[in-house]
């Protein structure tokens, strides 16, 4: 009987505790940009830092949760990752209804961390290449007591923003890349039709014999050459010319992004049976689908383009493209995201949502795209869909569309 | 004992069979193929004058008296007409099966039926001047086709529907003379007239069934009736209550819906065929696991599994051998179906239900992509464009390079995602 007025008693002051607070935090607009407002917390259980009932923020390696009067920029940080945390999670428990999410337990969030995962110490040591401009969800551990490595839950990690310059990035010059092969097929045909003309002259100056339209004349043969010596001067210079007026430097602050906050909260999310162990196309595609559902926009799906072009393959020719671009090692995250997107636009709005969260039961960490995802799609549509026979069909056209 | 209960049960099946009802109530069609064209002024002109209720009462008054064994489109359209004029109720007979057609009464593939016979029926001779006709020479060719012409009564018409007798009438005549035009037979009738060989009436039937080549009308009310039984009797429905509309779309280049013209083209055993073919379509598409099995003297050698897609491709090549094999039959004669035949006949005996065909039939689009206009105009175009690269002289030759470049960026070469893909087997 004590022990149970003593239960009541500390969940009154818990509530009592958990408390809203105000903080500026980037929001998106009904457009889908980014603004700063100011926004009011959920669940907060401390009235002194970002210690919530289901998040705790914290910088870097550390086990304190950020002090609300730390400096503006990671009080920023903080509040734009715990909001949009809370968010995420509220989407999977009412709207999916996840039973793994609202019984999973309270989650560290590190900001500003740039330590590399061990899976055996939790962090790597501090000289181990430092990361930026990106971020992940990392598996809970059990620690190593002998060294004094303390078990540790799910976490998510936000790495800081760091300045690099274009040169430094493999971007294999992708946004070059449609207009040069656009050039490419103009310059071609420019050389082609300069040597058909000049054929089509030294076979008419011989039929007729006139001396008039010589095709070796000095007048011909600057004309003839002289059209293929400036397109292929124009088409050598379209890489520098590009890069000049390109943008020089690109960062990523990951936790001022929602849809990142999103994709990582929905890898721990899915995590019930996507194992977080290592990333694969699949995992990072379901993740993806999910973000894009709770931001509530197709704007990242509808960046998302049939096939993508990525690592040199051009999928819009299909002469060049081959199915294996889309199988395990070669496989990109949006292709996965694009189908997936495309699959639920086939079913519908509601029955895509459920359809993608049950079909996260017939798929693991080593699914491969052409296998066991596209089985456990089939397998997902015998139980959710209305009519699984006619959804099976539309399904499968519009995957062999794709080319899988 | 035994002889006496035998006898009852013969008894009581025939009294069972002679209460069948003769119907040819619409249990398969949705839309009317007829409702795209407007005939509501007939119809309303029809209905001042008359009630549906009455309409619907002459008919199957009338249809009550036709013997189910020797159906006649003629003779239930005049039996209809009768009862109109019993009823002093003037309605064009158009109208009224445009009605019938409305309540049910009758499907699209009878109503053509009834339609093409009172066509026939009220179609007046052009009255051509007898010296435009150039009569048949007198020989032995033109004799015999005369007095073939003078037994069409007694020889083709006494116990047969005028549809079935004009085409037995006229395949007994091609045998006389394998290239008979039609203005031959038209001189051969006349001159059967002048020599008083046959009456005027007759002549005026036989003009009128030339005039609308019957010779090439290959579905008559009994025939239909005949398929439609058997067809039943084999697959019976599952759900008489449902209706497609996939059914009544016109088909391209005929003046016939899908299913009127699975009719007309099919007999009961060759759509029950094809729908067989697409029975196997829909359990391949079902299949949960497909492997191609070697073996060596009856010893597994191995198995190779197909993956998801696989399987799907596996299901759609195989349904196109299965239809190519089709057309190779002896039942077909050499006709190949289409696929829309195919999902037709695969609805007509219940083997698809009417939620799933637009979805099948879709499947054709894999192997036959539709081509849109710019598909068809960018072919063009970069052939004019690549003869004019030469022809306009600088500095505009630049302008045809510049469009062949964007029809290939654009105009997709669209072909099999699978092919020369050697990472899959299917």
């Amino acid at each position: 009987m004590k022990n149970l007025i003593l239960i009541i008693a500390l969940i009154f002051a818990a509530n009592a505790f958990a408390q809203a607070r105000t903080f500026k935090a980037v929001v998106r607009t009904e457009n889908n940009r980014a603004t700063e407002e100011m926004i009011e917390l959920e669940n907060l259980i401390s009235d002194t830092s970002f210690d919530g009932e289901h998040f705790k923020i914290v910088k870097g390696k550390s086990d304190e949760a950020i002090k609300f009067d730390a400096e503006e920029d990671l009080v920023f940080r903080a509040a734009t990752a715990y909001h949009h945390l809370t968010v995420a999670r509220n989407y999977f428990i009412n709207k999916v209804k996840s039973e793994y999410v609202s019984k999973s337990e309270k989650m560290v969030i590190r900001i500003e961390h740039t330590n590399q995962f061990s899976e055996l110490g939790h962090f790597a040591h501090d000289n181990l290449d430092p990361q930026f401009n990106n971020a992940l969800t990392v598996p809970a551990g059990k620690g190593l007591a002998s060294r004094g490595v303390k078990p540790w839950g799910s976490e998510i990690w936000f790495r800081p923003k760091k300045k690099i310059h274009i040169s430094e990035l493999n971007t294999n010059n992708l946004a070059n890349q449609e207009f040069k092969v656009l050039m490419r097929g103009f310059r071609n045909q420019i050389h082609m039709q300069s040597l058909q003309r000049f054929l089509a002259g030294a076979v008419g100056a011989l039929v007729s014999g006139s001396t008039r339209s010589n095709p070796l004349s000095v007048d011909n043969v600057i004309r003839t050459v002289g059209s293929s010596l400036i397109m292929e001067f124009g088409y050598q210079f379209i890489d520098p010319i590009s890069k000049a007026t390109a943008r020089k430097w690109y960062w990523l602050d990951t936790a001022l992004i929602p849809e990142i906050i999103y994709h990582e909260y929905a890898h721990a999310a899915l995590s019930d049976h996507l194992v977080l162990s290592h990333s694969t196309a699949i995992i990072e595609g379901m993740a993806d689908f999910f973000a894009g559902q709770i931001a509530g926009s197709p704007k990242l799906a509808k960046h998302i383009k049939k096939h993508n072009t990525f690592n040199g393959k051009n999928a819009k020719k299909k002469q060049d493209y081959v199915v294996q671009f889309e199988m395990t090692e070669y496989a990109n995250t949006d292709f996965v995201f694009g189908l997936l997107w495309e699959i639920k636009n086939i079913l519908g709005e509601e029955k895509g949502e459920a359809f993608m969260f049950d079909l996260r039961k017939r798929l693991t960490t080593n699914s491969t795209i052409r296998g066991q995802l596209i089985d456990g799609i089939l397998k997902t549509c015998d139980s959710v869909c209305e009519q699984p026979f006619v959804d099976k069909i539309r399904i499968l056209k519009a995957l062999n569309l794709r080319g899988i | 004992m035994r002889f006496i209960l035998v006898s009852l049960f013969i008894l009581a099946f025939n009294v069972h069979a002679q209460e069948e009802i003769l119907t040819f109530q619409n249990v398969r069609e949705g839309k009317s193929f007829y409702s795209k064209f407007n005939h509501d002024v007939a119809v309303k002109r029809a209905l001042k004058k008359t009630t549906r209720g009455d309409i619907v009462d002459v008919y199957q008054a009338a249809l009550k008296k036709q013997d189910a064994n020797k159906l006649c489109a003629y003779d239930l359209n005049q039996e209809v007409l009768a009862g109109l004029e019993a009823r002093s109720i003037a309605v064009d007979l158009k109208a009224l099966i445009y009605i019938l057609r409305q309540e049910n009464e009758i499907d699209d593939v009878v109503a053509k039926i009834l339609l093409t016979a009172n066509e026939v029926k009220t179609t007046s001779l052009l009255n051509k001047n007898e010296e435009d006709i150039i009569l048949p020479l007198e020989n032995e060719k033109t004799k015999s086709q005369l007095e073939l012409i003078a037994s069409f009564e007694k020889r083709f018409a006494k116990n047969a529907c005028l549809d079935e007798a004009y085409r037995n009438f006229y395949a007994e005549l091609l045998k006389t003379d394998k290239k008979i035009k039609s203005y031959q037979v038209e001189a051969l009738n006349l001159q059967a007239l002048k020599e008083k060989r046959i009456s005027e009436s007759l002549y005026l039937t036989l003009e009128q069934a030339r005039l609308n080549e019957m010779e090439l009308a290959t579905l008559s009310l009994s025939s239909y009736q005949q398929k439609v039984k058997t067809l039943r009797t084999q697959y019976p429905l599952r759900d008489i209550k449902e209706r497609s509309d996939f059914t009544s779309v016109k088909v391209k280049k005929m003046k016939s819906s899908r299913r009127q013209k699975l009719f007309e083209n099919y007999s009961d055993m060759q759509i029950i065929m094809m729908g067989n073919v697409i029975k196997r379509l829909r359990a391949r598409l079902e299949y949960d696991a497909v492997e191609i099995s070697g073996y060596k003297e009856g010893v597994l050698q191995e198995t190779i599994p197909l993956d998801p897609m696989e399987r799907f491709r596996f299901a759609i090549k195989a349904l196109r051998k299965e239809m190519s094999l089709l057309s190779l039959n002896t039942f077909f004669n050499g006709r190949s179906p289409d696929y829309m035949d195919l999902m037709v006949a695969s609805y007509e005996i219940g083997i698809i239900p009417a939620s799933e065909l637009d979805t099948v039939a879709s499947l054709e689009e894999i192997w036959n992509p539709k081509k849109t206009f710019w598909d068809k105009a960018g072919i063009w175009i970069k052939t004019f464009a690549s003869v004019a690269t030469i022809v306009i002289p600088p500095p505009y030759g630049f302008i045809p390079a510049l469009v062949i470049v964007v029809i290939e960026a654009t105009v997709g070469k669209k072909k099999d995602p699978n092919t020369n893909d050697p990472s899959v087997l299917f």
